[in-house]
């Protein structure tokens, strides 16, 4: 399974990329991982625009190669699932997720 | 003031008749616009004086917040309209943005605060941690620091805080709607009145002004002179790390995408390089006759809330031709500009 986050948008629109791929990860983190996956309402965000405030960031979230209780969650058949999040709707879980992938790959840009 | 009777746009058209039997028209025509040209440059720039003095004069009521390097709004007062500055660098230049912003409209435009009707001006610095952004919420502008690797603190540059502002004339003027080209145009109109509160602050002709936008965000281990340039869209950054900067100058151009609202921050080039090409055509101070013309498509009820590019030139040509007249000099740098840039009005 692997995490994307993609930031766009923003005063300067500099797209900005953050990857996390969980393979060898111990079962405590990967089983914290899946539980802030679970709880992101994936479903009403599948089809969100930006929020129409001038200059904000607008997420998109990839998750690759879903576990399959995950992806019944969202009652999606395709192989990954995906969600646009203005940032004004980073809140709650969608915040601890993107704050968890953008601390764990730090690098990347 | 002296009025002629047959109006400049009637001369104009009269000046440029090839009907042989009618040239002695044509030549008293064109020698009338010619005889008249100081009285119109003298009538042009009466218009240009501020609509209500007194009004605007009240001057601005600013507060800048501090949040402390959180995202909660708006965080603690700080400094207050008429306070003395503080020992914060993006407090006072907060501060010191919004006046100049309030100053602009004001005095060139005759334009009360953002609302037109001396709304206070509120923003709130440090918000966020490393946070590499500034954004207008609807009620207030919003500052990060930077992550200080890629951004310096977004207060640093003036034409930055002009935008800001821009965003909350735009939404009480003529609101559009933030996705596509009408999101293209609200970016772009933010971006023309950021460069122009710039120029006005630092009294500079459009030969003199940078046209760059957040020429200050950069840290020096960026290669690149700003966010985005008017006067050259595309050409801003070129880094090893951010690539280049994306914004056409020309509809040919034109990039289709998903990010960024539909692309808001990219093709806001074209309208912003049609804006340069009529304010270098005209010379001068850019805030007077360009400035002014897109200061009356904005203000004066002309645009839909998904107006597109086209839209918009064919507005700035009525604003021109409303200001200065048929045949004037200020139509025909608006409607070269725009087929410069490859939109048909």
């Amino acid at each position: 399974m692997n995490i994307i986050v993609v930031r766009t948008g923003g005063f300067a629109a500099l797209r900005r990329t953050w990857r996390v791929e969980l393979g060898a990860e111990s079962r405590s983190a990967l089983e914290e991982w899946l539980r802030i996956l679970d709880a992101c309402p994936w479903r009403e965000a599948r089809d969100l625009d930006g929020d129409g405030v001038p200059d904000r960031f607008v997420f998109v979230i990839t998750v690759e190669s879903p576990p399959d209780a995950l992806a019944a969650v969202v009652d999606t058949d395709d192989s990954e699932l995906r969600a646009t999040v203005p940032e004004t709707r980073v809140v709650g879980p969608w915040r601890q997720l993107i704050d968890r992938v953008q601390s764990t790959d730090r690098v990347d840009l | 003031m002296r009025c002629t009777i047959v109006p400049p746009y009637l001369l104009a058209r009269l000046s440029t008749l090839d009907d042989s039997n009618l040239e002695t028209v044509a030549t008293a025509a064109h020698q009338t616009l010619l005889n008249t040209r100081p009285l119109r440059a003298a009538r042009q720039s009466a218009v240009l004086r501020p609509a209500d003095p007194t009004q605007a004069a009240r001057g601005p009521q600013r507060t800048i917040s501090d949040a402390g390097g959180r995202e909660i709004l708006p965080g603690t007062v700080v400094r207050r309209e008429g306070g003395a500055p503080t020992a914060d660098p993006a407090v006072d230049e907060a501060y010191e943005g919004l006046g100049a912003t309030y100053a602009l409209f004001a005095d060139a435009y005759g334009r009360s605060s953002i609302d037109d009707r001396g709304l206070g001006l509120d923003a709130t610095v440090h918000y966020g941690s490393r946070y590499d952004n500034a954004f207008w919420d609807g009620e207030r502008m919003v500052f990060g620091d930077g992550d200080g690797e890629i951004f310096r603190r977004f207060t640093l540059s003036l034409s930055v805080i002009g935008h800001e502002l821009s965003h909350g004339v735009t939404q009480y003027s003529n609101p559009l709607d933030y996705s596509g080209q009408s999101g293209a145009l609200n970016e772009s109109v933010s971006d023309v009145f950021g460069s122009l509160v710039e120029q006005y602050a630092r009294q500079q002709t459009v030969a003199d002004a940078s046209w760059l936008i957040g020429e200050e965000l950069f840290t020096d281990m960026v290669e690149g002179a700003a966010l985005r340039s008017m006067k050259a869209p595309g050409t801003a950054y070129n880094d090893d790390i951010l690539g280049v900067d994306p914004q056409p100058a020309h509809m040919r151009d034109f990039v289709d995408t998903n990010d960024d609202n539909g692309g808001v921050h990219i093709n806001s080039g074209i309208p912003n390089r049609a804006f340069y090409l009529v304010a270098e055509t005209l010379g001068g101070y850019a805030w007077q006759r360009a400035g002014q013309i897109w200061y009356d498509t904005l203000t004066q009820g002309m645009l839909a809330p998904a107006a597109t590019f086209a839209d918009f030139a064919r507005a700035t040509g009525q604003s021109a031709r409303n200001r200065f007249g048929d045949g004037s000099s200020e139509l025909d740098a608006v409607e070269q500009a725009w087929s410069s840039v490859g939109v048909r009005a």
